[in-house]
């Protein structure tokens, strides 16, 4: 069982996997804050097809061309309430845009009323989907809220930040995806 | 009360920079006063062993203080402090993220660091001891650094913030909060005594025994915690997350269970070089590999690289541990390759059939069980690295590659009990495994009769039979010729602590393959059943308090106890959580979850049952391994070598040595 070879073998597999276990390591990109990993980026949106709580029909599907962006709220969380006003000056920013993004609320386990009421007392006059049953937060793998998920014009999903947003963040990415996506 | 802004996190920062003044010059002592053989510069590393510890602790002690206290003019009490959480999980809450628990690591290292100096005062003018210590303070001098620089805990915060949104929920809902970090933490940052000694037997050249020898306790205390943490980690998935199961399979578990797997194969490995002065390059290989993979895992679950349920990263501080795992690497791979001479043992393995084989055998198979591991886990970050897209590796990757490799080692377990030093006779091996082999058989006929099937569960509770009587027959045996005495020392200890892996074994065979689950519509006043048994939903109420509000529906089962699934919404930080009940028993337990949407007095829920056989033996199993690893401390009696469960050694047969 003893050889010079199967030494010199071992040691260089041993070596061979260090190494490599080391570059992998080196290169991986860590958190970039807020902005998170899910098997999703890249990838075409799950299917969406609910109402607004206002009872009009929405579909994901029928939204292609246009930039698509989900936050995901309930109108009892405190990340939620404290990042609200960054998403209504969103809102403004893109409705001056000739190819604005379309901005929905995803109504996470609450009640139509309170969001409506939320909504009233704090602005922000955009489409807010109903959930039923949490099918959606399930389908696209949020655990909490608030989440805000981008989606490009030809439905392929292209960021995901979880936790409340911070001032501007929202709008950086969004111009960064549309560099991308236009060159 | 509150101290005034900046006073709490100075003393604190302070005190850090002590501990690390004290180990950086604590090492410097150790190193240059064996080399110039100077016993007074000696002396000094342990007063510097003991200034690292103080301030250590003063700073650990700061923290707390601040964190009772609420002081919010830290950054780190606005992230993790409140005032609406209950005193217990608030003083938790200082190890609920990155900061807080590298300072728990700074902690307990600088506390091993003052019981090994403690140890060796007498010795420590010995280049073995001296350089031991040497290791430690620079391992500890690291932990200062990371704890002083990118994990500062004592950060300053904004200014005028008056609250914060506590602990994530997960970690205030259940007391194990309390214990599981500190006691994984024991054993994870124990296992750098042995491999400090392991570095100094290389350095100073003394790569005998007397190294693997003295450190021996000190190997099994840290395992022995890092197996108990490991279990309250996985207990306490199975009673707080909801999803009914023990073990996900995700980073931050994978980054704890890989020291184990390799710790394990270590404490196994040194039995034969203690015994024949063999093997020891994959003694000191895995160990160096047992405390490498600590700082790995503590990369990957802290850098962020990886997405977790566990998740409290933060970017920054991955470079600092890659840094020092790629260091730790190096130098331990050189040291190895340097004193590749003196590593190369006197003895062979006389034959396949004996029990240095048998070790031998089980490190491969660690061996191979720690590489699946490591390489689900970082798999992902493999792929993106190559192919710039994101995947996630998940349960049936492990599950398929482990289940194998787990059978194979209950095989293992059933025969090297049995098999003697140096080589087996046919005849050796099948008078001492008459009994197991009967056990295995009357195991198979207990399953098939209770109505087990399929063949991965029918293998685990036959081989669970033979290495059951494999390991009992070696306690009976022991305690026939010394009674009471027959139950301690590692020999019979370990015994008994395979026994509860036998035991965790079954239970994981049992509820992985006929677990069943359904979910249950349940309207107030009629009963549904399940699975042989009923389920009444009486009432659905809710509880609120200034943190939560908790939805509860209460459930009779079996026309007998109460109980209550719930689903708690954290307002503070936006976050459900799902409590399941678990109606335990000894042969299956009965696990309800309560789904969502569910509103307070309505009535009707929807409640998912889960019936998971033979869960609570698993825990029974950990206890056994937690009492046998207790019993294998103390002394046994040294066999003698002409002893029953030696081998007969023949009369013409030349002894090499």
């Amino acid at each position: 069982m003893r050889s010079k070879y199967l030494v010199k073998i071992v040691s260089s597999v041993v070596a061979l996997v260090l190494v490599s276990l080391l570059w992998v390591l080196i290169v991986s990109k860590p958190n970039d804050g807020q902005v998170a990993r899910s098997p999703l980026l890249g990838q075409p949106a799950p299917s969406i097809v609910t109402a607004t709580i206002d009872d009009q029909p929405f579909d994901l599907q029928r939204r292609k061309g246009s930039w698509v962006v989900f936050n995901f709220f309930n109108s009892t969380c405190v990340p939620c309430i404290n990042e609200h006003h960054l998403l209504v000056d969103f809102a403004n920013r893109e409705a001056t845009n000739d190819n604005g993004a379309e901005l929905y609320t995803v109504v996470n386990d609450d009640s139509d009323d309170a969001v409506r009421n939320f909504f009233l007392k704090n602005g922000g006059d955009w489409a807010k989907l109903k959930d039923e049953n949490g099918a959606i937060a399930v389908a696209f793998g949020v655990a909490r809220v608030p989440e805000t998920w981008v989606i490009d014009p030809n439905g392929l999903v292209r960021l995901r930040v979880t936790g409340e947003l911070s001032e501007g963040l929202l709008e950086a990415q969004l111009d960064k995806l549309r560099e991308e996506f236009t060159s | 009360m509150l101290a005034s802004a900046g006073i709490t996190g100075t003393i604190g920062r302070a005190l850090l920079l002590v501990g690390l003044i004290g180990s950086v010059f604590g090492a410097f002592a150790a190193i240059t006063g064996v080399r110039n053989n100077e016993p007074r510069v000696v002396r000094l590393v342990s007063r510097f062993a003991v200034l690292a510890f103080a301030s250590a602790l003063g700073a650990f002690a700061v923290m707390e203080y601040a964190m009772i206290t609420r002081d919010f003019s830290l950054a780190y009490v606005q992230k993790v402090g409140s005032w609406s959480t209950p005193a217990l999980y608030n003083f938790a809450a200082v190890w609920s993220a990155l900061e807080g628990s590298i300072l728990m690591w700074v902690l307990i290292l600088s506390g091993y660091t003052l019981a090994v100096c403690f140890w060796m005062r007498k010795r420590l003018n010995e280049s073995l001891a001296a350089s031991a210590m040497a290791v430690m303070l620079i391992v500890l001098a690291f932990f200062f650094l990371v704890s002083f620089f990118p994990a500062n805990p004592f950060a300053l915060g904004a200014p005028g913030v008056l609250d914060g949104p506590g602990p994530n929920p997960l970690l205030q809902n259940h007391i194990l909060v309390m214990f599981h970090p500190p006691i994984l933490y024991l054993g994870y940052v124990g296992v750098t005594v042995p491999f400090a000694f392991a570095i100094a037997a290389l350095v100073t050249g003394r790569v005998g025994e007397g190294w693997l020898i003295a450190t021996r306790r000190w190997s099994l205390f840290a395992w022995g915690f890092l197996t108990f943490g490991i279990a309250l980690g996985s207990w306490w998935s199975y009673e707080v997350l909801g999803w009914s199961g023990v073990w996900a399979w995700d980073p931050v578990e994978n980054a704890s269970l890989l020291p184990w797997i390799t710790g394990t194969a270590y404490i196994h490995s040194v039995l034969v070089q203690e015994r024949r002065g063999m093997l020891r390059v994959w003694n000191i290989s895995l160990l160096v590999a047992t405390f490498s993979l600590t700082i790995l895992g503590t990369f990957l679950t802290r850098s962020g690289v990886l997405n977790s349920v566990h998740a409290f990263s933060e970017s920054g501080i991955g470079a600092w541990f890659l840094s020092f795992f790629a260091v730790v690497l190096l130098v331990s791979v050189f040291l190895i390759g340097w004193r590749g001479d003196k590593l190369r043992s006197p003895g062979i393995i006389d034959s396949p059939l004996s029990r240095e084989a048998a070790f031998l055998a089980n490190n491969v198979l660690f061996a191979v069980f720690a590489f699946i591991v490591l390489l689900g886990t970082v798999f992902p970050l493999i792929i993106e690295a190559l192919q710039n897209r994101q995947i996630a590796v998940g349960a049936p990757f492990f599950d398929r590659l482990t289940v194998p490799i787990g059978i194979a080692l209950l095989t293992l377990m059933s025969i090297a009990p049995v098999l003697p030093w140096r080589k087996a006779s046919a005849e050796t091996l099948q008078t001492r495994l008459f009994w197991p082999m009967w056990s295995g058989i009357a195991a198979l006929v207990a399953s098939l009769a209770l109505g087990a099937y399929g063949l991965a569960p029918l293998l685990t509770f036959t081989l669970g039979g033979v290495s059951g009587g494999a390991a009992l027959r070696q306690i009976v045996l022991a305690t026939r010729r010394q009674g009471l005495r027959g139950l301690v020392g590692r020999a019979n200890g370990g015994m008994i602590v395979h026994l509860g892996v036998i035991l965790i074994a079954v239970a994981l065979g049992a509820s992985n393959s006929y677990s069943k689950s359904q979910e249950l519509s349940l309207v107030v006043g009629v009963p549904a059943t399940f699975a042989g048994h009923s389920f009444e939903l009486t009432d659905v109420i809710e509880v609120r308090d200034d943190r939560s509000v908790s939805v509860k529906a209460r459930v009779i089962v079996d026309g007998d106890k109460t109980y209550e699934p719930a689903i708690t919404k954290y307002t503070r930080i936006g976050m459900n959580v799902g409590t399941p009940s678990v109606k335990a028993s000894l042969t299956s337990d009965i696990y309800l979850t309560l789904e969502p949407p569910v509103r307070q007095d309505s009535n009707t829920a929807r409640i998912k049952v889960f019936i998971k056989p033979m869960i609570t033996w698993l825990w029974i199993g950990t206890m056994l391994m937690a009492v046998g690893t207790f019993l294998a401390a103390f002394p046994g009696r040294r066999r003698r070598p002409t002893d029953a469960t030696s081998a007969p050694v023949l009369v013409n047969e030349k002894i090499q040595n």
